[in-house]
C-alpha cells in the first residue's frame, strides 16, 4: 500500500516514515513540500499523511487539491496546531482524521493506516461481489428460454437498464418476477447502489408504513429506536414493491403522495427526507381490474404503470418447458454430483401437455424430483409427478392437538398460496391479524 | 546519551528502537534544527513575529520528542504571544532561551556521536 508522508521537518517526517515503514506491506514516500506531493500524485497513494503548516502551500489548500484529484484517498492531518477549529474545518473538509503531534502519535497513525488498509481491502472484496453478482444477473442467466415472448422481454428488459423509468412487472406466481426485477437492476446503472425488495403481503399493513418510509423513536408501541424506511435504504439503488396489488388504498395514498414529492417523513416524525430511488412494482393481479373494482387507485395505477413488462405463464411458452426442464435438470445432478440425466419423449410429451399453475417455480420442483425418482440415466414418463406441490394431506392422519392441526393447516395454505396471508385468510375464513400474529411469534 | 538536565532520549528510543535510527534521527536533528533556528533569528531582527511564530511552531515536534527541558514551553508562548498580539516585548528573551538552550543540546548530541 504506498503511503505519502508530506512533512517540512526532516527530523519528524524521517521518524514517522520509518515507523510506518516497519510494515512490510506499507511503501512510504515523504515529500518536504506540498507541491512536491501534488505533483507526485500520479502514483495513486492509498494514504497520505499531511502536516497542516507547509513551507509553501497550507495543508487545507493541500487537501482540497488532493480530494480534487481523487476524493476517495484518505488524507490524515498531523500536526502541531492544537486549535480545535482547525482541526474542525479540516474534518469537514474532508480529512480522515486529524492527530496532534505527541508521543501516541505514531500508534494512532499505525492504527489508522490499519482501518485504511482494512477498509480498501473491503472495498475491493465488495467490488469483486458486485461483479459476480452482475454477471449472475446477465438476462440470460436469470430467465431461460427461446421463445418469441422471451426474446420480447429481454428486449423490455434491456430498454428498462438504460433509464431509470418505473418498471411495472405482472405475473402469474413462479414466472420469475423478481429474478426480472433483480436483473434489471444489476444491469443498470444504479447496480452499485443497493436493491431494496419488499413483499406486501409479508408486512401486516398497520406496520407497512414504518417499513416503508421508517420511523422516528417512540412513534409507537415497540419504536424502540430510530429505523431508517426501506425508502432511505434504497435511495439511488432500487426499491422493488412486490405484490403491489395487495396495498390498502390508505397506505396507497400516502405512496403517491412519496413517488409525487420524491420525499417522505419517517412516522412520529416531522422532518422531510429526500428519495430517489428507482421503483418496480410486481403483482400477479390485473391492475387495471382492481381499478375498476375500486381496490386500487387509478393515480397510483398510472403512476406506476411506467414500462409495463409482462412475464408470460410458462405453458404459453412452448418449446421453454423442454429448454428449462433440461437446464434444471443439469443443474441439479451437477450440484448434487449425480449422472448425467436425458428426458424421454414420453415424459417430454407429459411435460409439454401439463398447465403448470405454479409456472417455472413449479417446473423446477417436478423435475428435480423426478431426478430423485428416476432408476436409470432417463427419466420416464412414471418419474414425473405432476400437482406434486400440493401437500400430502396425510398430516391429519397423524395424533396431533387442535392447536397443532390448525398451525398444520395455516402452513399447508400458506405454501399452496405463495406465503399470501390476505388470500389464506380469505379462504379460511379467518382473521388475518391471527396469522400474522402467529407469524410473528414464530408460530407457524 | 541522556542528559537528563537539559533533553531526554527515552521517548524517542521508545518510539524507534532501533539505536542505529535513533542516531541516524539525531543526525537529522543536528542538520535540520539549526536552519528552523536561523529563520527563527532571523525573523526576530526583521521584526516579522509572524516567522518567528512560524519557526518556533515548526520547532515544536522535535522538542517535544526529545523532551527539550522548558523549549516546548518557550516555544508554545512564543506562538501563542504572537497570535493574540500580546507581550511581544517578551518575545526576545524567549528567543534567546531557545537559542541557548537548543545549541547546548548540539554541542551535547555532537559529542555523544562523536561528531
Amino acid at each position: 500500500m504506498k503511503i505519502f508522508i508530506v512533512e517540512d521537518d526532516t527530523f519528524y517526517g524521517e521518524m514517522l516514515k520509518y515507523h510506518v515503514s516497519l510494515n512490510p506491506e506499507y511503501e512510504v514516500e515523504r515529500f518536504a513540500t506540498g507541491k512536491e506531493c501534488l505533483n507526485n500524485l500520479y502514483k495513486n497513494p492509498k494514504s497520505i499523511t499531511l502536516d497542516y503548516s507547509l513551507p509553501d502551500i497550507s495543508g487545507m489548500e493541500v487537501l482540497r487539491k488532493i480530494k480534487e484529484f481523487n476524493p476517495e484517498i484518505p488524507v490524515i492531518i498531523i500536526s502541531g496546531q492544537e486549535d480545535v477549529r482547525t482541526a474542525v474545518s479540516l474534518l469537514k473538509e474532508g480529512a480522515y482524521d486529524y492527530f496532534v503531534k505527541d508521543e501516541d502519535t505514531k500508534d494512532r497513525l499505525w492504527n489508522a493506516l490499519k482501518n485504511i488498509k482494512e477498509s480498501i481491502e473491503l472495498k475491493q472484496e465488495i467490488n469483486v461481489l458486485k461483479e459476480e453478482i452482475g454477471k449472475k444477473y446477465q438476462f440470460s442467466n436469470v430467465i431461460k428460454g427461446n421463445s418469441e415472448q422471451i426474446k420480447s422481454l429481454f428486449n423490455l428488459m434491456d430498454k428498462a437498464t438504460q433509464t431509470s423509468i418505473t418498471v411495472s412487472i405482472t405475473g402469474e406466481t413462479g414466472t420469475g418476477k423478481d429474478l426480472v426485477a433483480k436483473a434489471i437492476h444489476y444491469n443498470s446503472p444504479r447496480s452499485k447502489f443497493p436493491f431494496v425488495a419488499i413483499n406486501v403481503t409479508a408486512i401486516p399493513h398497520e406496520l407497512i408504513e414504518s417499513e416503508l418510509f421508517g420511523h422516528e423513536k417512540g412513534s409507537f408501541t415497540g419504536a424502540n429506536t430510530r429505523k431508517i424506511g426501506k425508502f432511505e435504504e434504497a435511495s439511488k439503488g432500487t426499491l422493488f414493491l412486490d405484490e403491489i396489488g395487495e396495498m390498502d388504498l390508505n397506505m396507497q395514498t400516502k405512496l403517491l403522495r412519496a413517488l409525487q414529492e420524491k420525499e417522505i417523513t419517517r412516522v412520529g416524525g416531522n422532518a422531510v427526507v429526500k428519495i430517489d430511488p428507482r421503483i418496480i412494482v410486481a403483482t400477479h393481479k390485473n391492475l387495471s381490474e382492481e381499478v375498476k373494482k375500486g381496490n386500487f387507485r387509478q393515480d397510483l395505477y398510472y403512476r406506476l404503470l411506467g414500462l409495463p413488462i409482462y412475464l408470460p405463464p410458462l405453458r404459453e411458452r412452448g418449446s421453454d418447458i423442454l429448454l428449462l426442464s433440461k437446464y434444471f435438470i443439469d443443474e441439479f445432478v451437477k450440484e448434487n454430483k449425480l449422472h448425467k440425466k436425458v428426458i424421454s419423449q414420453g415424459a417430454q410429451e407429459k411435460l409439454i401437455s401439463y398447465s403448470f399453475p405454479g409456472n417455472v417455480r413449479e417446473l423446477k420442483a417436478i423435475v428435480e424430483l423426478a431426478v430423485v425418482l428416476s432408476n436409470t440415466d432417463v427419466i420416464e414418463e412414471n418419474d414425473i409427478s405432476l400437482n406434486i406441490t400440493t401437500i400430502n394431506n396425510d398430516f391429519l392422519l397423524e395424533e396431533d392437538s387442535l392447536d397443532g392441526y390448525t398451525k398444520k393447516i395455516i402452513n399447508h395454505y400458506l405454501r399452496k398460496y405463495n406465503q399470501n396471508v390476505l388470500e389464506v385468510a380469505k379462504r379460511l375464513k379467518v382473521g388475518k391479524s391471527t396469522i400474522y400474529r402467529m407469524l410473528k411469534n414464530n408460530e407457524l | 546519551m541522556n542528559n537528563d538536565q537539559i533533553f531526554d532520549l527515552s521517548n524517542l528510543r521508545k518510539m524507534v528502537g532501533d539505536p542505529e535510527v535513533v542516531n541516524r534521527l539525531m543526525k537529522i536533528f543536528l542538520d535540520s534544527t539549526p536552519t528552523m533556528l536561523e529563520g527563527l533569528n532571523e525573523g526576530l531582527k526583521n521584526g516579522n513575529y509572524e516567522n518567528v511564530a512560524f519557526y518556533a511552531h515548526k520547532m515544536k515536534s522535535s522538542i517535544d520528542i526529545l523532551k527539550i527541558k522548558d523549549l516546548d514551553v518557550i516555544v508554545r508562548k512564543i506562538e501563542e504571544n504572537v497570535k493574540t498580539n500580546s507581550n511581544l516585548q517578551d518575545i526576545p528573551a524567549m528567543v534567546e532561551r531557545v537559542n541557548h538552550g537548543l545549541t547546548k543540546v548540539f554541542s551535547i548530541i555532537k559529542s555523544e556521536l562523536k561528531l
